[in-house]
């Protein structure tokens, strides 16, 4: 028996190192002097860790998709996908923290620490193989994303947003739980393998009974990537956290929930029955119900950081809709658009975070007449902005006409037609702040301090993939193609 | 229909607590006596006001006694399971990981002084 946890612990090396790298930033965080040397000693190990983590992801990528740890986590291509894609988002949004003013100076440690924390949650989350790893996946990701989100100790909207995450948590991991428990009293067994076995053996009625409990099981995930039903907590939560987190919280999270139902989808649902109609209806509801309501309520926003948080919502719907076919086709399009999704938001986020650190507040009125005072910062946001709304030749152009064109090839016209009506009505906030930044005049020509030479640095770098992925994405969808689920 | 009998249950639960309610709100007596506002009805009087301060100290100090006495909890299992186990320093290996994160966790509380009273 404990052979073969020896066996399997060569392809848990990156969730070793990120634990490794928690404990250790915790003990240098703790035994060194508060100075700027402390500070230098945390910020190379912490970004050493996630590069190190990040290789040997890369390295998992080769070997042969295998269960591991009594078939408790699978370790395929799909899961190192998502893996790689998250720590990409820690990466960035830790950067982010060490120059973001949101953050205080003495917490700056924890947030990478719990930023670890966090994302090995979400490492659990995508490659659990049964519904107790899935629950410790979403709790591990959920209660350090509380504190996370009160990170700012004493700013009330701070404190309130880590209050209204944990209050809506703790409702939708009951909900979870309960639907679980029902789950395991029909099949006796919470090993998906196990799960889906027993499915197979159920007559009509008996999987009209399962239904309810998936649909409870899907609330416990929805809640995680804010899915429309359960998507209220989310707008404060994003406004009231510090950027960074709202930046981590808006990446890590929501990929490894839509990797967690990705999962599930395809092992409970790829056989034709009355269960996957269910199912399939389900999701299709939800997602059309996620990205209108999402870009809806975006249009009347005030403060940036808010309007990306809808718009946050509504690419979680549009994710969402590349489940519904259950097939490669639909997981290599959610694959790709995640990583288009990764830099867009990256991108928004650090502008908006250093535009706000300088003023105080990010409404939209901060960001007139950037063009004149940073060109480039105002060029980028721009690629970003029209990338988020999917215009050609741009990243999330190529991301979105894959999930449509997945939708069309199995005839899903309804979706496909509402994806594209909304990416009309995301046009018009995105391209609201793109008019506000050319066309206005200047508030100020005072000098915005985080636009440094080194930050305008890598914020280009990070655009270039935007602007690259929408004209040579062959490569990187053939990264997407590769990504795929294995089922034991 | 193997699920036909918890369905009956499922009905019978139902309107039994349905049918036990509404009987109680139609024959019951319905009198708001100035008794059934109290914080406990049949209890002491409360003294003082709910929302009176208290210093942190005493939250931290007991969130941090349940965190090390869930990690104790945890242990119980794993020493249960040690006599009859196939490779014992396997275990031991086990134990020995898991205090060790245990114990990082400790001299971070030490260190940041979340222990120490007076200051």
């Amino acid at each position: 028996m404990y052979l073969n946890y020896l066996a399997n612990i060569s392809r848990y090396i990156p969730e070793i190192l990120l634990v490794g790298l928690m404990v250790g930033l915790i003990l240098i965080e703790t035994t060194y002097k508060e100075d700027d040397k402390n500070k230098r000693y945390i910020f190379i190990a912490a970004i050493v860790g996630l590069i190190a983590t990040f290789v040997s992801l890369v390295a998992n990528l080769s070997g042969k998709p295998e269960a591991i740890f009594s078939n408790s986590m699978i370790i395929d291509p799909f899961s190192t996908s998502m893996k790689m894609i998250m720590v990409l988002g820690t990466l960035g949004s830790y950067y982010l923290s060490t120059i973001s003013k949101d953050v205080y100076e003495s917490l700056k440690t924890e947030f990478i620490i719990m930023a670890v924390g966090i994302l090995i949650g979400g490492f659990i989350l995508a490659s659990a193989n049964n519904m107790l790893m899935i629950f410790i996946g979403i709790e591990t990701l959920s209660i350090l994303s509380y504190v996370m989100a009160s990170l700012k100790k004493n700013d009330e909207r701070s404190s309130e947003a880590g209050l209204k995450y944990a209050l809506y948590g703790g409702i939708s991991s009951g909900l979870m739980l309960f639907g679980m428990s029902h789950m395991f009293g029909v099949l006796g067994t919470i090993q998906f393998s196990g799960m889906a076995a027993t499915i197979a053996t159920l007559d009509k009625a008996q999987m009209l009974i399962l239904m309810p409990s998936f649909v409870l099981f899907f609330a416990g995930i929805g809640y995680k990537i804010a899915a429309v039903p359960f998507h209220m907590w989310s707008p404060d939560v994003y406004e009231g956290s510090p950027t960074p987190v709202t930046t981590l919280f808006a990446i890590v999270p929501k990929l490894a929930g839509i990797a967690a139902l990705i999962r599930v989808t395809m092992i409970f649902f790829a056989t034709p029955g009355p269960l996957r109609v269910g199912w399939v209806g389900l999701v299709m509801v939800i997602a059309a119900l996620t990205m209108t309501v999402g870009n809806i309520t975006a249009i009347g926003q005030k403060s940036v950081k808010r309007m990306l948080a809808y718009s946050s919502i509504s690419h979680a719907g549009i994710m969402l809709a590349g489940l519904v076919m259950i097939n490669e086709i639909g997981i290599r399009a959610v694959v790709f658009y995640a990583i288009t999704y990764l830099f867009m938001t990256l991108v928004a986020f650090y502008i908006t975070s250093i535009v706000q650190d300088k003023y105080g507040n990010d409404h939209f009125d901060r960001f007139q007449g950037l063009i004149y005072r940073y060109p480039f910062m105002a060029v980028m946001m721009t690629v970003v902005m029209l990338s988020l709304t999917g215009l050609p030749p741009l990243a999330g152009f190529v991301g979105k006409y894959n999930i449509i064109v997945a939708l069309i090839n199995s005839r899903n016209f309804t979706l496909a037609i509402i994806l594209v009506l909304n990416s009309v009505i995301s046009a018009y906030y995105y391209l609201k702040i793109v008019r506000l930044m050319t066309l206005k005049p200047q508030e100020s020509n005072e000098k915005i301090e985080g636009f440094g030479f080194l930050n305008q640095l890598i914020i280009v770098a990070m655009t270039v993939p935007v602007l690259t992925l929408g004209i040579f994405w062959e490569n990187v969808m053939a990264f997407a193609g590769s990504a795929k689920v294995f089922i034991q | 229909m193997e699920f036909a009998s918890f369905a009956v249950f499922f009905i019978i639960a139902c309107t039994l607590s349905a049918v036990l309610l509404g009987i109680s709100s139609l024959l019951g007596q319905k009198r708001k006596a100035i008794r059934e506002m109290d914080i406990y009805e049949s209890g002491v009087n409360p003294v003082g006001s709910a929302t009176r301060q208290y210093d942190i100290k005493f939250f931290l100090t007991a969130i941090l006694f349940l965190l090390f006495d869930v990690e104790i909890v945890f242990l119980l299992p794993w020493a249960m399971a040690y006599n009859g186990a196939p490779d014992q320093t396997f275990m031991m290996w086990g134990f020995v990981f898991f205090m060790a994160i245990l114990l990082v966790g400790y001299i971070f509380v030490i260190n940041s002084k979340a222990l120490k009273w007076e200051e």
